[in-house]
């Protein structure tokens, strides 16, 4: 009779025990763990989408033509070559009948600098603002200028400026600047500042 | 009733019920619950063990998988992605600030008048920003002076150019011993870059361009010009 009685308390007191030194912390082991695998499957899916992207991305980049993609290169290259830049206002200035007197490097600009600053406030357009206004630092080239000085009529350098106008790299006009021409030779010294432009290095 | 034989005792009727002990019932059904709830519990722990052991597995597998799509990108790929983005971006921004200054000289041989000579000429632009083209020169008269500014405010160009100095003076040449009255002046432009936008020359263009090489420009006088028509005949400002 005794034992009978107990059997049933002892069980409800076992189911007890088991419920809270097993069951209950188990459980929600089990729900951290599903809740995990959850983030995990969301991370799964954006790892998907993001590599179908990257993969899309590839594709796009693969279908340009080589000689675009050079083009491109020598538009924007990575680093300025100042002597091959020189080498090329020379060759222009010749081929319009201008004497390169003087030419020389003058500043170069890195992003992020005061003038890079200056750059960002003088934007006059274009697709490279973020979505937030700001402009992506890594877009905005650096810069070299060029100092130089030419002789020669009114009409050459019309000639260079077209020229240099549609080089295959950019050579922008920073400053030109000329006064009378010399009353013996009746050719005009020209000063100028040419400004060519390279790839900033990629943000990490 | 019929006596049995031998006995005293009366015989009586045996029929009848006993009532069970409620105690005994009472008990069983206490047991029973506790035997339910027991077992169950056991289920429980089988359930649960199972469940963990198959989140536990997702778990681990979503693990693996997500390690092998991390590998899946290549981190060069992406780089090179990244590259030409960039470059294609840069490119843009320079093409934005591409302009074509030789536009300006020809705005200017369209407006100046015979009658003035320039005398200095400057163009500056900083990075990708306005550029300011300042320019001076000389005339005879203050009419000159006022008729120029007319025709130069008149050319989209110059629209926002301002006379920024003016000085009256005499000059003497070899040529001529009397004392000429000689205006000299200046000119200055801010809002220059709208209006000079780069666009690629048509071989119209560059026969025209080259033409002036050498050649005899015919000029413009106060008389003949034509305010409202600023394609007037292009005037050299070297002259």
């Amino acid at each position: 009779m005794g034992f009978r009685a107990l059997t049933p308390i002892i069980l409800i007191i076992l189911s007890l025990v088991i419920v809270f030194t097993y069951i209950k912390p188990t459980f929600e082991s089990m729900q951290v763990k599903q809740e995990q695998a959850k983030e995990y499957q969301d991370a799964l899916e954006t790892a998907a989408s993001f590599n179908d992207e990257v993969q899309r991305l590839l594709r796009e980049v693969r279908s340009f033509e080589p000689e675009n993609i050079r083009a491109l290169e020598r538009y924007v290259p990575d680093e300025i070559d100042s002597v091959a830049v020189m080498r090329d206002i020379d060759f222009l200035a010749r081929q319009n009948s201008l004497a390169l007197t003087s030419i020389a490097t003058g500043g170069s600009a890195e992003n992020g600098n005061e003038r890079s600053a200056t750059v960002q406030r003088a934007q006059i357009g274009g697709d490279t603002t973020l979505p937030n206004g700001t402009q992506s630092q890594s877009t905005i080239p650096r810069s070299q200028s060029f100092s130089l000085s030419v002789d020669g009529s009114y009409e050459n350098l019309k000639n260079f400026l077209i020229d240099v106008e549609r080089n295959a790299y950019p050579l922008a006009v920073a400053d030109l600047s000329f006064g009378e021409p010399d009353e013996e030779t009746g050719l005009f010294t020209f000063s100028l500042t040419l400004e060519t432009y390279a790839l900033n290095p990629l943000e990490q | 009733m019929p006596n049995t034989p031998g006995s005293f005792i009366p015989k009586q009727h045996t029929t009848g019920t006993v009532a069970p002990k409620r105690a005994g019932r009472r008990i069983y059904i206490f047991s029973y619950v506790a035997y339910v709830l027991f077992f169950g519990t056991l289920l429980s722990v089988v359930g649960i063990f199972v469940l963990d052991r198959q989140a536990t597995q997702q778990l681990t597998a979503y693990t693996l998988q997500l390690d092998e799509a991390r590998q899946n990108v290549s981190a060069n790929r992406l780089e090179e992605v990244r590259a030409l983005d960039q470059r294609i971006k840069t490119a843009e921004t320079v093409l934005n600030w591409h302009v074509a200054p030789s536009r300006i000289f020809e705005t200017l041989e369209n407006v100046i008048l015979e009658s003035v000579q320039l005398t200095d000429f400057s163009y500056m632009r900083e990075t990708g920003g306005d550029a300011t083209i300042s320019f001076t020169g000389q005339t005879g008269t203050f009419d000159a002076l006022l008729f120029q500014r007319d025709i130069v405010n008149r050319s989209p160009l110059l629209a926002s150019a301002d006379i920024v100095s003016v000085e009256l003076g005499t000059e003497t040449s070899e040529d001529t011993p009397e004392a000429l009255t000689v205006i000299a002046f200046g000119f200055e432009n801010q809002e220059t870059v709208e209006h000079i936008g780069y666009q690629p020359r048509t071989n119209l263009d560059e026969q025209a361009s080259s033409s002036f090489v050498g050649e005899e420009t015919e000029s413009v006088t106060d008389e003949d010009v034509d305010v409202s028509q600023l394609d007037a005949e292009s005037n050299d400002i070297t002259q």
